[in-house]
This record gives structure tokens, sequence and C-alpha cells, in this order.
């Protein structure tokens, strides 16, 4: 089951297919000798924690033009074990109208390196490029896939595929996760003056060049390189190698872009939006009407903001030009839903009703992901948003959820540079960052104690930010599953009866109620004595694994705040016998403090818990703290309470 | 004060309105035509916390002059919150690649109320799109316009088939509830179709209508269930399959297709597809065959023609009935489906001289097979049969490289097979099941030391189905993850050494040893605790549901035996330990039991859990909900000890 919401989290409009093309490529194809085809060949270094292995790899990417790209793929790879299987499937996109598939072909061979079954491009299964995501689209795909019969096996593919219509120039991602590379080359040929660059991540290699004034050739070459095992907590875009292309020049459905720098792109974003932008002058009229009683432009945003939050409903539709242009500003007003474009559009030009200017913005979505580099302009996003200037009180807003706070956004999109379209063109800016402060949890608990051993307790919860999106994420499902997701989320001892209340939900703050009764709450009794687990549900239920040396920052998705503050009437007749010990635990991005109190008078332990995260980043090198840190959380948490009858 | 009058009679009409709709049959109303009441509508009757309903889902099927099967859908859906705004996106898949089906006539429309008035908003031809998927499916897709909580949406379209063969499905029963689902069929005289009825509840309406159509509707259908043990969505869904039977055309000779088991059998047996695949040649059949034949028992034949096809052929993890390339082909390649692979296995025990037979079963997935239904469109799995004595058979199912030969797949229990006696013209269906439990046993010795750490061993032996289970995920995952699914994420335990006893010999338990270290985190000065049920598989309760709507469907029976010794450190004596204490449900079809004792620093503690039934029914949750809150409770209740 699901416990997480994810409203906002389905939302990528594709303009992930960054699709290529392939022509008259030079020649740069190795010498391949048989040997590459043998499993037995293969240097036990390069198997280690891997899954396949690439023998040998050549990228060639041309560039005719911005409307003509081609990449042409060769590729061999041995299979080791049942985790490298999808080495034996390919999956190409095409369009009708601009992208093709030029060849194909999939050999097999077995481990002495003869070839057992040849596959065609007449072979393949070609469909509509349709997933969760999106209810349709105009990009489709042609798919094939072997099953391995035994390991090692070797996979050679080789295809071309012709780009007229794309924004970017086809990245080369040198390695897949767990994938070790005896040999791999990438080479790109591009019209002399284009403007090419390239932008190296998580590697340090550097290419060979050459010019003969009318093509200019880079080639790159990695061999003998390790399988990355990603660790746990980590970003594939911090660990993997990889080399991202761009030119001055590109070619969309027909339409020109320039990518010269990030103004250029957004200048053309503009263009695209320029016609949809505006509301009908009646609804403009009645737009005005609406917020007329409201004073400032603040509040009047954030009355436009709710107004589109109850009224328009997220679809993901990508049709039109390459799913990059939003639907007018009419059509969502008339039909009342659009994609995170036509939202963000159809929020600008209710803003521009009323003389509130706006940016629409992209990006790149989910949680912790790649920024957009400033001094290398390409379109690395995949979501609109809307950037809100109030004169300073700088305002972004997530169109595509019903549920987020004004001015609010989250993991998904803070913290990181967005692409603002301003009417200067594009400029880079960070979305904000969230703090612990916009993602708490705080918690109030009553427990009384029977003297048999059983309890009522009742729990009230206060959530903002991501917490608060747990719970508003509940209601999604049905009652009874509701209950089981938070006997297991809160990681609670099962009540024998459990009322969930969502009370309400106001300014970004959601409150939920618990009523709980237990015929048997305390961990075990024992002539006069009782032994508890003090509290109802554990605060922090996170620890990690032990590592010797950990390799790579960990990434929580936001910073966070907790705290709960539980009161324990013991029964009549009974006192405490020892108190769980207090604890002040701390790492170098947050504490821990557990703190109890015995009030004999009024026979209560009052019991005040706090975690505090202020940082969601964990440099490797503090790994170990914060495992250590986490270890002695999860102690703490386990400390008993033991009360016993009076004499 | 008029204002909250004037509520307070609209809550009045609307309870009056809810109290009526208990009783009342709804029905279908044309398009266009609507209740205010229904819009007026808070929440689903029937289903409280859904977040949308089916008003009414309607079919009409009959057959136009040319014999093509016309449906016409209507649908009404209503949202009751934002979170059944997905519902305003529909997709309708159809075959339309190869031409076979076309859709014509959609129309849509979302209905609000506006000031007490209902508000109709069309869905924009415009935005309706088609889809081509593959070569032979297309979509019809479009989202409705206008929708808010309490709207209503509705949508209607044809869609015309030509293969008199595939007679649409109805399902009563979907992901949300459904207040009126009605289908009525014409099928005219030269075509005869069975019903595959799986419904539960009674018919509200079931009627031959004038014009010789029939009419079958069921009224406050919940949405479909999905619970932990639950034995598949296609048994528990209520629906209509229809399975063309036979043809007559006038004047002309009766095309039957199989109506009893027999035909059903014959007409497989003698099929291309399936029937002529039985004893195809494989290359190099006869060194296997004659090392077969050199075996002296039939156990022996069976094992080792068994393990020789599991290992040779890859499986590509499809279910089917038939062979897909031909079994020659399929084993030259070394892989298949599980029709291919298992009438290979057929094929050499037949050569071998051992009696088997072919035999059509159904998985767990694909759903119960009902045997008052024969046909083949039921079972989706071909495997070898060989019936041993009265008692005593083997099903073998060679694609799954952990099934192991002397136990039926786990996934094809508490269902039917169907075997094909061909010599004999003995065509017969066959209830699988297991009814010998399988068994878990846990021996574990534990020191605890006085600084509140414990160091000791553990034995676990897994018998039967859990056997496969562990087996399946050492091989798949490796020593290094299995250990830390053992330790599942408490760094607390450590396990310093593993050892597995009888992972080769499919026949015998498998036993993993362990040694561990465990830090009793909860002690302090004055006390040390732990949980003794450690590094078993009974840790987490499934059955936390408080309401069950399905039958809880195991596949087979189980017993669990874990007996822990601890040794208690000098200086300490134990100050709690839990009660011996037994329970059972009240038909006695599970039982529970826990003994501890102290004696000289030693404390022992057992637990045994039998469950003797595989199937327990929905209607005795409640028993059955209490019993595993108390059994869980009671296998983790901890010992304490008290520095002395």
């Amino acid at each position: 089951m699901k416990f997480r919401y994810f409203n906002v989290k389905g939302l990528l409009f594709i303009l992930a297919f960054a699709f290529i093309a392939v022509n008259n490529t030079c020649a740069q194809e190795q010498v391949i000798s048989k040997s590459t085809y043998l499993a037995s060949t293969i240097p036990d270094s390069l198997k280690e924690d891997a899954n396949s292995v690439v023998r040998y790899k050549m990228k060639d990417i041309t560039v005719d033009g911005p409307g003509d790209i081609s990449v042409k793929e060769h590729s061999i790879v041995t299979v080791l074990n049942e985790k490298g299987n999808d080495e034996a499937q390919a999956v190409l996109g095409y369009s009708k109208k601009y992208n093709s598939i030029g060849s194909f072909e999939m050999r097999v061979y077995n481990a002495a390196g003869e070839m057992i079954k040849k596959y065609h491009k007449s072979d393949m299964y070609d469909r509509s490029a349709v997933s969760s995501g999106s209810i349709i689209t105009d990009e489709r795909l042609m798919a094939i896939s072997h099953n391995i019969a035994t390991y090692p096996s070797t996979i050679e593919i080789t295809y071309e595929t012709n780009y007229r219509s794309s924004i970017n120039i086809d990245s080369w991602y040198i390695q897949g996760e767990d994938q070790a590379i005896q040999d791999s080359y990438c080479h790109v040929a591009i019209k002399t003056g284009s403007g090419f660059r390239y932008l190296t991540k998580n590697t340090g290699i550097t290419p060979k060049t050459t010019t003969d004034g009318k093509m200019d050739n880079f080639t790159w070459r990695v061999s003998n390189l390790k399988a990355i095992k990603l660790e746990k907590g980590a970003k594939a875009w911090r660990v993997m190698p990889r080399i991202y292309f761009a030119a001055n020049k590109f070619e969309f459905y027909g339409l020109d872009g320039d990518f010269t720098s990030w103004q250029s792109f957004g200048k053309w974003i503009q263009g695209l939006n320029a016609n949809v932008c505006t509301l009908s002058p009646a609804r403009v009229e009645e737009v005005k009407k609406m917020t007329a009683g409201l004073k400032t432009d603040k509040e009047k945003a954030r009355f436009l903001y709710e107004y589109l939050q109850q009224n328009m409903r997220y679809v993901s539709v990508q049709l039109g030009i390459g799913g990059m242009k939003p639907f007018t500003a009419d059509f969502v007003d008339q039909k009342k839903y659009g994609d995170c474009k036509a939202l963000s559009n159809y929020m600008y030009a209710l803003l521009k009703a009323v003389n509130i200017p706006a940016n629409y913005a992209v990006i790149n979505a989910g949680a912790n992901e790649e920024p957009a580099e400033p001094g290398f302009a390409r379109n690395g996003f995949n979501h609109a948003i809307l950037c809100v200037p109030l004169n300073g009180d700088t305002t972004w807003l997530e169109c595509t959820s019903s549920t987020q706070a004004f001015g609010k956004l989250s993991p998904f999109t803070e913290n990181r540079r967005a692409l603002l379209v301003t009417e200067n063109g594009g400029k880079l800016v960070n979305t904000p960052k969230s703090n612990a402060q916009d993602n708490q949890f705080n918690s109030q608990v009553q427990i009384t104690l029977n003297a048999d051993g059983g309890a009522v307790a009742t729990v009230k919860i206060k959530s903002t930010g991501e917490y608060r999106d747990d719970y508003l994420g509940l209601a999604n499902y049905k009652l009874d599953e509701q209950k089981e997701s938070l006997i297991r989320m809160l990681n609670m001892k099962q009540p024998s009866l459990l009322d969930y209340k969502p009370l309400i939900d106001k300014d970004g703050t959601k409150e939920v109620s618990l009523d709980l009764e237990y015929d048997k709450f305390c961990d075990v009794t024992a002539g006069n004595k009782q032994f508890y687990r003090p509290r109802v549900f554990d605060l922090w239920g996170t620890t990690v694994p032990v590592l010797d040396k950990r390799k790579t920052d960990y990434y929580f998705n936001q910073p966070m705040m907790k705290s709960c503050v539980t009161t324990i009437n013991l029964p009549e007749g009974f006192e405490v016998e020892s108190l769980p010990v207090n604890q002040n635990l701390k790492f170098s991005y947050g504490t821990y403090d557990v703190n109890y109190v015995y009030d004999a008078a009024k026979n209560q332990v009052v019991n005040t818990t706090k975690f505090t995260l202020n940082n969601h980043v964990i440099p490797a090198a503090k790994y170990n703290e914060m495992q250590q840190y986490m270890d002695a959380i999860a102690k703490a948490q386990n400390k008993k309470l033991v009360i016993r009858r009076k004499a | 004060m008029y204002k909250a009058i004037a509520s307070l009679l609209l809550c009045l009409i609307a309870s009056f309105a809810n109290a009526q709709t208990t009783d009342v049959i709804y029905k279908t109303q044309p398009f266009g035509k609507i209740d205010i009441a229904d819009l007026q509508m808070k929440t689903c009757d029937f289903e409280k916390d859904a977040n949308a309903e089916f008003l009414f889902s309607k079919s009409n099927v009959y057959f136009n002059a040319n014999y093509d099967i016309v449906v016409e859908i209507h649908k009404r859906i209503k949202i009751f919150n934002d979170n059944g705004k997905d519902y305003a996106n529909v997709r309708i898949e159809y075959y339309g690649g190869d031409r076979s089906e076309f859709i014509s006539g959609i129309q849509g429309e979302t209905i609000n109320l506006v000031n007490g008035v209902p508000e109709f908003t069309k869905v924009d031809k415009k935005q309706i799109f088609s889809e081509k998927i593959d070569r032979s499916k297309s979509a019809t897709v479009f989202s409705f316009p206008n929708v808010k909580p309490g709207s209503i949406l509705e949508y209607k379209y044809t869609i015309v088939g030509n293969n008199i063969g595939n007679f649409p499905d109805w399902y009563f029963q979907t992901s949300i509830p459904t207040r009126y689902s009605e289908l009525t069929t014409n099928i005219p005289d030269i075509l005869y179709y069975k019903n595959l009825e799986s419904v539960h509840q009674k018919f509200v309406v079931n009627k031959s209508n004038s014009d010789g159509s029939t009419t079958k509707a069921l009224a406050n259908v919940a949405s479909i269930p999905d619970e932990p043990y639950m034995s598949s969505l296609e048994d528990n869904c209520q629906r209509i399959l229809f399975q063309l039977m036979s043809v007559r055309p006038a004047g002309q000779r009766v095309m039957t297709f199989s109506d009893s088991w027999k035909k059903v059998g014959e007409t497989l047996i003698e099929s291309e597809s399936f029937g002529m695949q039985l004893n195809r040649k494989i290359t190099g059949e006869e060194a296997i065959i004659a090392k077969a034949k050199a075996l002296k028992t039939d156990d022996e034949k069976i094992a080792y023609l068994f393990n020789e096809v599991k290992n040779s052929m890859k499986w590509n993890e499809y279910y089917s009935k038939y062979p897909e390339d031909g079994i020659g082909k399929a084993w030259d390649k070394k892989a298949g489906n599980s029709g291919e692979i298992n009438i290979i296995l057929y094929h050499l025990l037949k050569k071998s001289g051992v009696m088997v037979f072919p035999m059509i079963t159904s998985t767990r997935k694909n759903g119960r097979v009902n045997p008052a239904y024969p046909n083949y469109y039921q079972f989706n799995n071909t495997v070898a049969y060989v019936p041993v004595d009265s008692a005593k058979y083997y099903v073998l199912d060679a694609s799954n490289k952990f099934n192991i030969y002397n136990q039926i797949p786990a996934n094809l229990l508490n269902s039917f097979g169907f075997y094909m006696n061909k010599d004999q013209k003995d065509y017969d269906i066959k209830f699988l099941q297991n009814t010998t439990p399988v068994r878990q046993v846990v021996l574990l010795n534990g020191t605890i030391k006085p600084d509140g750490k414990m160091s000791g061993t553990a034995e676990v032996s897994n018998f039967g189905y859990n056997r496969v289970a562990v087996v399946t995920k050492y091989k798949k995952d490796g020593e290094k993850k299995f250990m830390d699914y053992l330790v599942n994420d408490d760094n607390n335990l450590k396990i310093s050494s593993i050892k597995f006893d009888g992972i080769d010999v499919d026949t015998l338990p498998l036993t993993h040893k362990v040694a561990f270290d465990l830090d009793l985190t909860g002690s302090d000065d004055k006390y040390i605790y732990f949980s003794p049920n450690m590094l078993s598989s009974v840790k987490l309760n499934p059955f936390l549901a408080e309401n069950r709507y399905t039958d809880i469907d195991f596949g087979y029976r189980s017993n669990y035996y874990i007996n822990c010794t601890f040794k208690v450190p000098a200086g300490f004596k134990v100050d709690v330990l839990p009660k011996n204490a037994t329970m059972s449900l009240a038909d006695k079809s599970m039982s529970f039991k826990r003994i501890a004792a102290e004696e000289d620093g030693t404390i022992v503690i057992r637990f045994i859990i039998d469950q003797k039934k595989s199937i327990y029914f929905k209607e005795n949750y409640e028993e059955f909900h209490e019993f595993y809150k108390k059994m869980y409770e009671m296998l983790n209740e901890q010992i304490v000890l008290k520095k002395s």
C-alpha cells in the first residue's frame, strides 16, 4: 500500500523525450576483436558488484543542423546475471511526424561468443508511449525484449535514429548502476560554428577534438570502469558519470529555437506562451470583480490561487508541440482542467487579469532532483510552476496541487534552480529552501492507564509541509486502510479500538486525532509491577545501515521537526518505580531530546520528546555520525517505564 | 435565521431522500435525465468512505444483421470529493488496430448543481482523442470538464465487434462502489453462449424480456477489496463471462464447442496448438530418456527428468496452456513459456515409461476453476500430471526454478486441474490440495550477559512451501541480502555467521543456522528486557484491518514451532516470565500455545501455532481478527530480568 500522497509527484510533463538523430556519420567504429564476445575475457575486477559489463560501446552523434540530428549506437554488453536482464531489452522512442528509427538489430551470443539469435526492426513491438502519468500523448515507442536462457550471455545492439525535432542533443550516460565498462566511446560530429558545448559530470574525462573546418569532432573514451553501486539515500545525478551536450540552435516541431543562453531559451518559451496566456475580456472583468474587495496584491493572489485549487484539476494531456506549449487560458477556464503548463499559464492569466505580474517557470521536479546549471543552458526540465514577484515578497505557486498551501513549494520543486520566463527572456533563479519549521509534526498524547494493564489514549497531531501531505494523502484510501496505514506508519501497538478523525486543514496546518483503546497496553505485568513502552507511537522510525565507509551524500527529502508531549495518568493506587532516563542526543545536523517528569501529586508522568533535522543532505563524511545517532534514538525509544502498586 | 431554517430543511430533505434510498432499487435513466437528489448526495450510502461511485453502469449487448456484436454502454459516475476526481479521466481500450472492433457515438457530459438547478456541460468532441496503441489495440480518451466535488459525470458509447467468439465480459464490481449495474443481452437462436457467472449477491433484476433479451442486474455492489491472503481479484470480483458453445446456422450442421469435460478434452487433445504438440521430438532426447530408463523407480525417473527440464529451460515468466513456438524450438532455445516447458517434461516422462498425462491448471492469480463450467477458457497453464495411487499424485510444473517435484506448486492449490488420458478416453478434473501442514521450526539458544547483550545461535528449519520461499529468496538475493532480510534493519542485531543445510536436496527441509549478537536496548541499570520470538517468520500481524470482505486463503495448512532457551547471567534473576497460555478458534481450526518455564537460571519458552485449515471464511473474521491480535501480543511479550 502507498502511504505517500502522490498528487504532485506524478505530474511530469513529457519534455523527458529528449530525442536524437542519424545520417551520414563519419565512421568512427573501432575494430572489434572476437574476444569481445567471449564472456571469459572479462577481467575479474570488472565483475565485482556488476550485473552486466559493457564490452564495447560506440555512441555516434551527428548534428548536421538544429533540425537534423542522428544517433547511431553499437553496443556489446555481457549480462552476468538475472539482474542485468534489462540489457536484453531495447526501447526506442519516435513520433509519427518528426522522429524516426532508421535501423535496428539485436544479436544474442552465448558465453563462448557464438551467435544464437538475431532480431530485426520488424520484430519490434510498436505502441503509443502513454504512461501512467499521462492520459494521452503523441509520442510512440518501439520495443523488443529477449529472454536470456543462460548466464553469461552477450547482447549486441546496433541502431540508428533520426530526429528532426529535438530541444536537446542526446546525453551520454556513461555507466548504468551495477554496470562495469570495459571500453566505451562517444563521438559527436557537429557543424563548425554551432556553438557546441558539453558538461562533464562525476567524471574528469576530456575529449580528443579535430576539425576540418566544416565539422568539429569530439571523441571521449572510457575504459575499465568498475561497477558503481548506488548507496541507499544517494542521488544518481551526484554519483553516476555522464556528459551533457548542447548547441546554440534547436528545432522543435518545426519551430526554431535558440539555446545560446538561458536568456534565449526563456525567450523561446515566452514565445510559445504569448498567444495563450490571456483570458477573454468578459472573464477578465469577472476576475476583477471577484477580487474587487481585496486590498493587497498578495491577498488577491492568494484568493485566485485558492480559486484555481478549488476549481481546476490536473490532467496530463501531452499533445501538440511536443508537450511544450500550454493549452490556452480560456481552455482551462472552460474545461476546468489542464496539465502543469496549462494550469501555471492559467494562473498567470488570472493574475494578469488583475494586473499582478507573474513569471511562468520551468523546473526539474522530484525530491532532490538535479538543478539547472548556470553556465550550461540545456533543457533538463520536466515541470512548470509559477513565480509571483509581489514587489520583493516573492511567492511561488505549485499550480497542479489542490492542497498545497499558498506560497509553499514542496520537496518536489524546492531548493533548486528553475528557469524563470520574463519579458527579457529566461533567468535562472533559486526556488526557496524549506527549513525544519516548514515541515513539522507536533503531537499531544493523553494516556490513561488502568490497573489491569489496559489503557485509553487520545492523540492529536498537527502537521505542516510534508507531514501535512501524509495525512491529506490518507484520505485517498478506505477507512480500514487508513487505520492500517496509521498503525504501520507510526509503529503503534495494535489497539482494540481505533477511531481516526481527519479534523481540519487550515492555513497550511492539518490536524487529525486518534482515539485509542487497549485491553492490554503494558508490555508485561508481574505481581504488583507493570512495564510500559511509555508512548503510543515512535517519533522517529529511521535507522540507516552500518557501513565501513560511506562514499556518497545521504539525502532526506526535507529538513523536519517533530515533537510529542505524552501525559500518562497512572492507575489509582500505583506509583512510579522507575522512569526511563532523560537523554539529549545530537549530531552535526540535528538533535533528539527526551525528558520524563513524574508529578507525584497528580500521579502523572509527562514525557516530552523533540526531534530536529536541520539539514536534509548529510555529507558522506558525517554518515557514520548520523548512523550512530539514529541508533541511539532507537535505543532511547526502547526504554521502559515501570510502575508498581503502592505499598 | 431564515437562512438557517432553509438549510436545515435542505438537510432534512437530503436525509429523507437518503433514508428512502435504502429500499429502493435504482434504475438507469436516459442520458441527460437526472434526479436532483443524486446531485445533492454527499456520500455513497452503502460505502461511506468512497471517493466516487457509479450511480449506474449499463450494458446492452445484441447482434446486428451481420452477426456483429454490438455493445452499448452507458455509465454515470458521482464524484464525492477531490480524491475522486481521477474518475473524470476516461480511457476506453478496444481492438481497433486490427479493425475487429470500432467505437462510435461517444457522448459525455458533466452535471453540476448550480443554484438548485442542474447545469449540463458537454464533453467537447474535439477533446475526445483516439489513440492507436499498437497493432491490435486502440483507445479513446477524454476528460470531463468542470469537475468538482458533487459533480455527476455520464458517458455513453457503442462498440461493434465482428468476432462472435469474443463476447464482452461484464464486471458488476469495480474499484469504486456501484449503485446499480445492469447487463442486457440479446442473442440470436443460432448462437449459444454459456454464462460463467461469478456473482455473490442476489440479482435485483433477472428476467427475460418480450424481445427475447435477458436482463440481469445487481444493486449496491461494494468496491473490489484488495486484502492480504485474498485468493485473487478474479475470484472475488462479481462478473459474467461468456463462452461460445455452439453455432447452429439454419439448415446446416451444428458446430458445437466444448460443453462437457469429455468434449473439452477431446477438442484439446485433437487440436494442433495443444494435442499435436505433445509427442514432438526434441533434440538429444534419446540420451536423456536412456538415462531416465536406467533408473530403477518411477520416483527417481520423475525427480531426474523434472530437474533436467527445470535446470535446462529458462522460463520467460509467462503462463500458458499452449506452446508459443513449438516445443522443439523452445528446447533448442532453452527458453519458453510454462506450456512449452511442461509439455517437454510430459513428453520425456512418457517416453521414459512413466504413466503421465497432460493437465491444464489455473494459477491463483488467474482465478479458481469452476467445475460446473466445462471449458478450457478458465485455465492458463499446462503441467504434467502423474497419478501414483488412489491417494498420491504428482503435479509437475518445471517452469519456476524453485518448484520441487514432490509438492504441488503453491499457486495451483485449492483449485481444479483438468487431465487428459487419451488412451482411456478419461478426461476429468481433479481438486489440487495439500493437506499436510507446512512447518517451520525455530530452535534458539541465547546467553544473556549482565551488560544487556545476548549472544546465541538459532536453527531455523523450513519445510515444503516455506522451504521454497527461503530458497527463492536466498538464490535470488544472495547471502548478504538474505542476512539483511533476517536482520530487518535492526542495527542492534548482528549475524556473525550463517550456514545452510539441505539447500541442494529438494526433498529435505532447509535449515539455516545462524550465530548472532543482540543488543537488548530496552535494558537499564536495573532490568534487562527481551522478546523471545526472534528470527522466526511470525513477526508482524497481517490482519490489522477491522473488516474483511473476502475469505482468507492461505493455500495450505501451516504449523510453527518455536523453542527458545535462554541463560540468565549471574547476578540476575527472572522478574517476569510470560504465562503459559492456550487459545483456539471456536471451531478448533486454529490454535496457539505458549509454554514458559525457568529452572536454575535457564529459561525455556515455546510457541506452537497450528493452522488446521487452509481457508478461513470472512463470516468468522471478527473472531479470527481478535485471535490474531492476541496471538501477536503473546508472541511479542517480553521477558524481564532483574538485577539481584
